[in-house]
């Protein structure tokens, strides 16, 4: 079997594989947390000559971090992650191969291997996101590779593609499609993982190394940001770390757009004097007002979370 | 030999130990019970008050220097916590000023949350621990024991560190402490710890001038700044010197959900433990030997497995599906892989849990919980200690139990026994407070919260005890009565027909109609007609709609009150989606209320007493559509509407039932008209359309009825006339009685005398499927 680039030959076909996922360092802050989550995904993964590895389910309201889990455990395990996203207009064909037309002359159609079978020929990790959106009998094709054939079948291709020893799966999905997904993949899939709010400590820690610029004011500030939460009737801890993060990330434009002259500097900026959009320095000039700006605009104006 | 300092010609042995582990308490044994270690004093890492307080309980519990005993499991004393950790003195700042509150006046929720503050602090009297082992062999031994920590302290969030499980048969003390006390002791706080361990070098000090041999135990992360302080001679000795005041110990039972927390990773070793221990005086020479955690896991596991299988062969077909049996192997493989992460020489109660739950059904978690709570004996309960109230775990019934976000409350019970009862009740509940826990990382409380304990203290009858139900005919009657309502009550429909326009818009034109007609070349224009038909309802009893009776206003003199009902209290155990029950009750709470009634209470006849419990007239009553008249028809009914017909709550008060529709349905629903009040209630839960039945003269308002168009339900009205006087009398009677079980299934004869019906009476005028609801083994 002959491999150029993202192009692979199998048997007499020449296919294209999907291309694996590596999260930017600059849009991602070290890991924090979530240590017991982290564990079960990596006991359910063990395996050996005799046992076959397990494809965990991750269940959790959005914003709670399955993702950022699967792309830490693909990191710490060294293995290639790709990435299936689903919807509601996933078709069977297209957790296996799909075709597109060709760019290069002498050849009419290309075949497009999934991220599913990508990973399951590299010996990587397939994540499905959003498993719940996609429909029932979109997911039959699943079934072979979850049991322990571990395999799938490609019409369009052709070809039975079995699984490298290495291939891991996961997939995740909200908590409110849990419903939705039929009973031949639920029954495939364990442990299922809840992935809750992480506990207070985990949300300021993430805040901390989100605004390690300033590390003297940000403990005032993380306090001023749960004591606004509180007061919204929000619980302690109870909060998706990407609201957090984001609100935060407002609070950090806010403060730059002030910087930069806020209103007035905006009004004045024209063609030959373009308002600079890029940000200099984030999270360093955050101020309480910021905070209690951005929280108003993200959480007040929206309904409160208890009367 | 055991990890020693020498200091003024004294020799203070030590077990540094890692808390509650049982290889710690049997090193402290083994070095009281060999007599070339046998100590003449003993010092723990405890307050002198606390010390005192646990000396004078365990001798008053049978502790002595002549008998073999056994430590109940679990008992604890319970003391108030006064000081906040420096650490949040800002944060305390920041939320004074933020919230315009003293301390003193924010809710303890916040001051647990912010600044890591507990009312109080719970030592359990745990067999396994090195320190209560320390203080029993003391009081075996008859030599003295001192308390040499501080009494109080602060605390902030603990760090974890990653050290080896002590490791049964192979364990090695000196080793142990030589490999981990330095790694133990990055958890330390230096700031309140450091001054604990300068207190404790201290009077160490002191104490080695008046004993030639101490045994000392603490904590491993104390050990190497205590080497270090005892070996520094700037360090002086210092007295023990117990400031005046009481701490105001109070003695409780520990529930055991709690206990847990205070015992080794299995709770079975600490029985196992207390059985194969020794009076250190007793000249005995066996060996204490336990057998490893890893085997224990085993029996554990393997004992699970042969009553799910048995289960399994047992039960019905329909019920086969509940269980899974081709999934323990993986089970037991994601068990052993969990070890390899962790590194474990065997799972904790925690793990195990966590594993069955994510991997197994609700009744193999069932079976687990109730395995790994069996200790082998009774855990101590109010039946064996009457006198002493219990401290329990407030219910949590917030939607993020999984997730570690919510503050534990707690409670403490003081129940007394009831002659008609064998199990004692609860006669008084105190307030909620928040406790920490001294050395223990608790046991997340959503694991066992389904964990049912036998000696559990009953709930006051009375007040809704789970033994009251309201007597079986005064439901069958109300029930049947709605379902005749439902039948009669007539619908206008909705929906349109097109119709030739003839002078009358209707509606509005029909588009779509009038298109059609011009293609075809009639050429008329089409308007939208409301239809006049009847829309008929067949109700089944299956997914019944909400029927609300409006029988009187009384007088304001007469003062009537809200009572809700609910459709049980043990109605997991009849359910096949154990799931789905769980998911609802950990969202919104444990309390599926079945109706909402507007009541007077009235005395109880003297003919009935000591068998009804309360008896009352209704003046009106919004029922969901069932009549739960006992637990397995509350069960079915609120599986046949995927626990969707009611509303879900965490009491059943009045105020928590309105907040809930503020919070859910978006509803203000307020309770001065209780008249329109009762019709709202119903709204959310309507499907199709909710049968009013009332006075000639009342009147539904024109508000309501838009309310209920806007959710595509109408509210249909049938006069009350309709029904018989009596019936009616009859109807707004209601008794609840005591049954002689949990789930209303029987009543005593008895009550059938004195009541002068029988209890299935009335039942066929309830619809078919409710009838075979009942009849249902």
């Amino acid at each position: 079997m002959a491999e150029n680039d993202s192009k692979i030959s199998m048997r007499n076909k020449k296919v294209y594989q999907s291309e694996p996922f590596s999260p930017r360092a600059e849009y991602f802050n070290k890991f924090t947390g979530r240590e017991s989550e982290l564990r079960f995904v990596t006991a359910a993964w063990i395996a050996g000559d005799s046992s076959l590895p397990m494809s965990p389910l991750l269940i959790g309201e959005p914003g709670v971090g399955k993702n950022r889990l699967i792309y830490e455990l693909a990191q710490k395990t060294g293995r290639q992650l790709y990435i299936f996203q689903g919807h509601e207009d996933v078709t069977s064909e297209d957790l296996a191969c799909t075709v597109r037309f060709s760019d290069q002359t002498g050849s009419v159609m290309d075949y497009m291997i999934s991220p599913l079978v990508t990973a399951m020929y590299n010996g990587g990790i397939c994540f499905i996101d959003e498993i719940g959106k996609i429909r029932p009998r979109a997911l039959a094709l699943l079934v072979s590779v979850l049991d322990e054939r571990r395999y799938i079948d490609s019409t369009l291709l052709g070809e039975r593609i079995h699984a490298h020893p290495g291939f891991r799966f996961v997939a995740a999905t909200n908590t409110a499609d849990l419903n939705l997904l039929p009973e031949f993949i639920i029954s495939r899939m364990r442990p299922q993982i809840n992935i809750g709010y992480p506990p207070r400590e985990e949300i300021d820690d993430i805040l901390r190394e989100q605004c390690k610029g300033i590390k003297k004011e940000v403990e005032k500030l993380i306090d001023l940001f749960w004591m606004l939460w509180t007061d919204h009737g929000g619980k302690i801890g109870a909060i998706a770390p990407r609201d957090a993060i984001y609100l935060f990330g407002w609070a950090s434009k806010l403060s730059s757009f002030e910087t930069t002259g806020g209103p007035k500097t905006l009004m004045e900026s024209s063609l030959e004097k373009p308002y600079q959009l890029t940000e200099g320095h984030s999270f360093t000039g955050i101020r309480p007002e910021h905070l209690k700006q951005a929280f108003q605009k993200l959480f007040t104006d929206r309904p409160a979370i208890k009367d | 030999m055991f990890p020693a300092i020498k200091i003024n010609g004294s020799t203070i042995e030590a077990v540094p130990a890692v808390h509650y582990r049982l290889e710690f308490a049997r090193e402290v044994n083994k070095l009281c019970f060999c007599y070339e270690t046998r100590p003449e004093a003993v010092a723990v890492e405890l307050g002198p008050h606390l010390t005192s307080a646990i000396v004078t309980w365990m001798k008053e519990l049978g502790v002595s220097p002549l008998k073999e005993t056994e430590l109940p499991c679990m008992l604890g004393l319970l003391y108030n916590n006064r000081l906040i950790h420096p650490e949040y003195q800002e944060t305390a700042l920041v939320l004074q000023a933020h919230s315009g509150k003293p301390l003193n006046e924010i809710s303890p929720e916040l001051r647990r949350q912010f600044l890591n503050y507990s009312d109080k602090y719970l030592a359990g009297l745990s067999s396994t621990d090195s320190i209560f082992e320390a203080i029993r062999c003391s009081i075996e031994l008859n030599i003295p024991v001192y308390g040499i920590d501080m009494d109080e302290f602060s605390a902030r969030q603990g760090k974890r560190v990653l050290v080896e499980e002590p490791n049964g048969r192979d364990f090695g003390l000196p080793q142990y402490v030589f490999k981990y006390s330095g790694i133990a002791a990055m958890c330390r706080d230096p700031y309140v710890d450091g001054r604990r361990e300068y207190t404790m070098a201290a009077r160490l000090k002191s104490l080695a001038g008046q004993h030639k041999r101490i045994l000392f135990t603490c904590g491993l992360a104390h050990w190497e700044m205590l080497q270090k302080l005892i070996k520094d001679p700037a360090i002086r000795p210092a007295e023990i010197l117990i400031p005046e005041g009481s701490y105001n110990f109070t003695r409780v039972i520990i529930h055991p959900r709690i206990a847990v927390t205070f015992m080794d990773i299995y709770p079975v070793l600490t029985t196992l433990y207390e059985r194969n221990r020794q009076n250190p005086l007793n000249n005995s020479k066996d060996r204490l030997s336990i057998p490893e955690a890893g085997r224990i896991c085993h029996n554990i596991l393997e004992k699970v497995c042969s009553r799910y299988f048995i289960e399994y062969k047992t039960c019905s077909k329909e019920k086969k599906t509940n269980y899974n049996i081709q999934r323990i192997p993986d089970f037991e493989r994601l068990v052993s892989n969990m070890q390899i992460v962790k590194q474990h020489f065997a799972p904790s109660l925690a793990d195990l849990i966590d594993c069955a739950r994510s991997m197994m059904t609700p009744e193999f978690c069932d079976l687990l919980s109730t395995q790994l709570m069996d200790i082998d004996r009774p855990w101590a309960s109010s039946g064996q200690f009457p006198d002493l109230p219990m401290v329990s775990r407030l219910p949590d019934n917030s939607e993020q139990k999984e997730n570690k976000v919510t503050v534990d409350f707690f409670n403490l019970t003081e129940s007394a026994k009831d002659l008609m009862h064998p199990k004692p009740t609860v006669k008084k509940r105190s307030g909620p407070f928040t406790i920490d826990y001294r050395n223990a990382i608790p046991v997340p409380e959503y694991l066992l919260r389904f964990w049912k304990w036998e000696d559990e203290p009953d709930v006051p009858r009375g007040t809704g005890g789970c033994f009251d139900w309201v007597w079986p005919p005064c439901e069958a009657l109300l029930f049947g009565a709605a379902y005749e309502a439902s039948k009669m009550a007539v619908t206008r429909s909705n929906e349109h027909v097109s119709a030739v326009f003839e002078g009358s818009l209707y509606n509005g034109l029909d588009i779509k109609t009038t298109i059609r007609s011009a293609t075809t070349g009639e050429k008329k224009i089409y308007i939208r007609k409301p239809s006049s038909t009847r829309k008929t309802f067949y109700p089944d009893g299956k997914k019944p709609e909400p029927t609300v009776f409006i029988f009187d206003d009384p007088s304001p003199e007469t003062k009537s009150k809200w009572s809700l009902l609910i459709a049980g209290t043990n109605l997991r155990s009849h359910l096949n989606d154990k799931t789905g029950f769980d998911k609802i009750v950990s969202k919104y709470g444990g309390y599926f209320v079945s109706s909402i009634s507007r009541i007077r209470y009235q005395p109880v006849p003297s003919e009935t007493a000591g068998l009804v419990v309360s008896y009352s007239i209704l003046d009106g009553i919004t029922a969901f559509g069932n009549p739960c008249i006992n637990a397995k028809q509350g069960a079915q009914w609120l599986e046949d509407n995927n626990f969707k017909a009611c509303p879900v709550l965490e009491d059943t008060s009045i105020d928590t039932l309105t907040d809930y529709y503020r919070k859910e349905h978006n509803m203000e629903i307020s309770e001065k008209d209780w008249k329109t009040a009762m019709i709202r209630f119903a709204i959310p839960f309507a499907k199709g359309r909710i049968v009013v039945v009332a006075p000639r003269n009342f009147r539904v308002s024109n508000k309501l009825h838009f309310e209920a168009r806007k959710r595509n339900i109408s509210i249909d009205q049938l006069p009350l006339s309709y029904f018989p006087v009596e019936q009616i009398a009859e109807m707004r009677q209601r008794f609840i009685v005591r049954a002689k079980d949990n789930d209303g299934l029987t009543f005593p004869p008895e009550a059938e005398k004195a009541l002068g019906q029988k209890a299935d009476k009335y039942l066929e005028l309830l619809p078919l499927y409710m009838q075979q609801q009942l009849r249902k083994k």
